[in-house]
């Protein structure tokens, strides 16, 4: 088909090969041009700096306690990360959309003409959405985290410094857990390809089940428990250690690590597997 | 060319095709035909490698699709108009499609242009009507400017305008050379598309043949005759192997005999002829002829094997 003549209705352009930068490009034009990406975006930063700075002005001068999400200490540092808590719920919605989205329209048929081998259409969809959250939630959280200060020393409260020690990985690793989780989502939207169906199994069992079960089981459960995705990552979030309960910081790293490690593993399996 | 060998599909129990084997050659229109759930929609998923056979092989070109280094300028499929995402423009999605072949929005327009779509090119695609879904669906096939060419049910929603058009940029693309494969369960449609026919029904093969080949294979060619006369050359014709029917007293529906032969007689025996005329079958006679048959054939089949 090398001699078509050049006055055919489909033109005389020759395409080139499908590569995995081609195809990381096409899912990236995917991505920007939906205009619920940058709505996502703004509100994660939004909340997690807006959040984030009201707590610390709220509770300047004292330390109240903060309902909601795992256990951790609560100080300085909880108070400033408020936000963050919100944030890695918009964050797994946001990747249980990105992954079960294609399925749920049909564009999927569209994508996979166009690259049956599939498993570079993960591959961008993960590296794409993590090369945009990851940079977008790092700021925001190291940014409230010194506004956040600023507001907490400026009315006499008690502070943290970057350099104390565990503070530094605590916000980063906060950084790391939003992101991470919204890596799980992506891979659990793939797996169920039902956009309603992913986002339910995103904040139920991998956010609230944990903390549900560990208020609700018997204490002897912990040694299990902790090794659960948010749980692991209690353990590196966390401004200071909470005792047996968690793992440390480096296992919880670890831990978590092959947890979506383990969810991308399973989506490339069925991918590749199931009928499209 | 795409190439289909021995391919069985079957979805649980259900078998969708059923060891089936074609092959659809370059340089002509391939009509794909079958009733609604023959197994067409099931086929040309797994030529595209959407769905896994459960054996026998699927080739475009030569080797299985997943293998192409540049699928989309090998094989431009639609298998469905509303296969793209709602919340996004025409020119985006071809945009997005086309960067997997490096193409970019000069191409992406010129394909806007073809298909009649560049005045609602920044509209989003969920505000489409099926004929226009159908045209962002047949840019989207054909972006890579690609050999093969398989579309399902192309003439969907179209207006007759749009109907026109497609069925003549498929001829023009087969006269090209490129290898053109198109279902359809409208009869009529093609007969005036297709040069060569695979007739699909119950996941099995019913007919590869062309088109002459197909509507001649059918027996129901018919004479008719009109006369003032009309009750005594039918009277004349009558025979064991001859059937007449008559709509209007001077009328006459005749199988079984040439029209050549209905002139003899009449001249021999002095009865004036108004009209004579062979009436070939349409497709869509032969088509139900045909899948009638298969019906029938199928479940003796079906039943003696479920005996053994």
């Amino acid at each position: 088909m090398t001699s078509l003549t050049t006055t055919s209705p489909l033109g005389s352009i020759e395409g080139r090969p499908t590569s995995l930068v081609r195809v990381l490009n096409s899912e990236w034009i995917k991505m920007r041009t939906l205009r619920s990406t940058w709505i996502t975006l703004v509100a994660i930063v939004l909340v997690i700096i807006a959040f984030g700075l009201i707590s610390a002005m709220v509770s300047s001068g004292r330390i109240s306690t903060q309902g909601g999400g795992p256990p951790r200490s609560v100080g300085p540092l909880s108070l400033v990360l408020a936000g963050a808590n919100l944030a890695v719920l918009i964050v797994a919605v946001m990747g249980a959309i990105v992954g079960a989205r294609e399925f749920s329209t049909g564009m999927i048929r569209a994508t996979f003409s166009a690259v049956p081998k599939r498993l570079p259409v993960l591959w961008s969809k993960l590296i794409v959405f993590t090369a945009v959250l990851l940079p977008i939630v790092a700021v925001s959280v190291v940014a409230v985290f010194f506004l956040g200060m600023r507001v907490l020393s400026g009315a006499g409260a008690a502070s943290v410094a970057w350099s104390d020690d565990g503070v530094a990985r605590s916000v980063l690793g906060t950084a790391f857990y939003i992101v991470g989780l919204g890596i799980i989502g992506v891979a659990i939207g793939i797996l169920l390809r039902s956009t309603a169906a992913s986002i339910g199994v995103v904040i139920g069992a991998v956010i609230f089940l944990p903390a549900l079960a560990s208020a609700l089981l018997p204490d002897s459960w912990d040694e299990v428990l902790k090794y659960l995705p948010s749980n692991s990552a209690t353990a590196f979030t966390g401004s200071s250690q909470t005792g047996a309960t968690l793992l440390t910081p480096g296992t919880g790293l670890i831990v978590f690590t092959a947890w979506i490690v383990l969810a991308i593993v399973g989506a490339a399996v069925v991918l590749t597997r199931r009928d499209a | 060319m795409i190439e289909v060998d021995d391919l069985t599909k079957q979805y649980g129990d259900v078998t969708a095709v059923d060891a089936i084997t074609f092959t659809v050659r370059p340089g002509i229109v391939t009509g794909f035909l079958g009733p609604n759930g023959a197994g067409k929609s099931t086929t040309m998923r797994t030529i595209l490698g959407l769905d896994r056979p459960t054996s026998g092989t699927a080739t475009v070109n030569g080797r299985a699709f997943r293998a192409a280094k540049a699928p989309l300028t090998e094989l431009g499929a639609m298998l469905e108009a509303k296969a793209v995402d709602k919340g996004r423009s025409a020119r985006n999605h071809l945009l997005a499609v086309g960067a997997t072949i490096g193409v970019g929005r000069r191409r992406v327009d010129e394909m806007l242009d073809m298909v009649g779509l560049a005045d609602v090119a920044t509209k989003n695609a969920g505000g489409f009507s099926l004929g226009m879904s159908q045209r962002l669906g047949i840019a989207t096939a054909l972006i890579g400017n690609p050999g093969v060419v398989m579309l399902d049910e192309p003439v969907n929603g179209l207006d007759p305008d749009g109907i026109l058009w497609i069925r003549n940029l498929l001829q023009q693309l087969a006269a090209e050379g490129r290898t053109v494969f198109v279902s359809s369960h409208l009869m009529s449609e093609m007969e005036l598309t297709a040069e060569h026919l695979i007739v699909i029904g119950r996941g099995r093969i019913l007919a590869d043949i062309s088109m002459e080949g197909f509507i001649a294979m059918s027996s129901q060619h018919r004479v008719v005759v009109e006369s003032p006369d009309a009750q005594k050359l039918r009277d004349l014709l009558v025979g064991p192997d001859v059937s007449i029917t008559s709509t209007e007293p001077s009328r006459l529906e005749i199988e079984g005999i040439t029209a050549p032969h209905v002139g003899e007689v009449a001249a021999a025996n002095g009865v004036v002829l108004h009209q004579l005329a062979d009436i070939a079958p349409s497709l869509e006679e032969a088509f139900m002829e045909l899948t009638a048959d298969s019906v029938t054939f199928h479940g003796s089949v079906s039943a003696q094997g479920s005996a053994s």
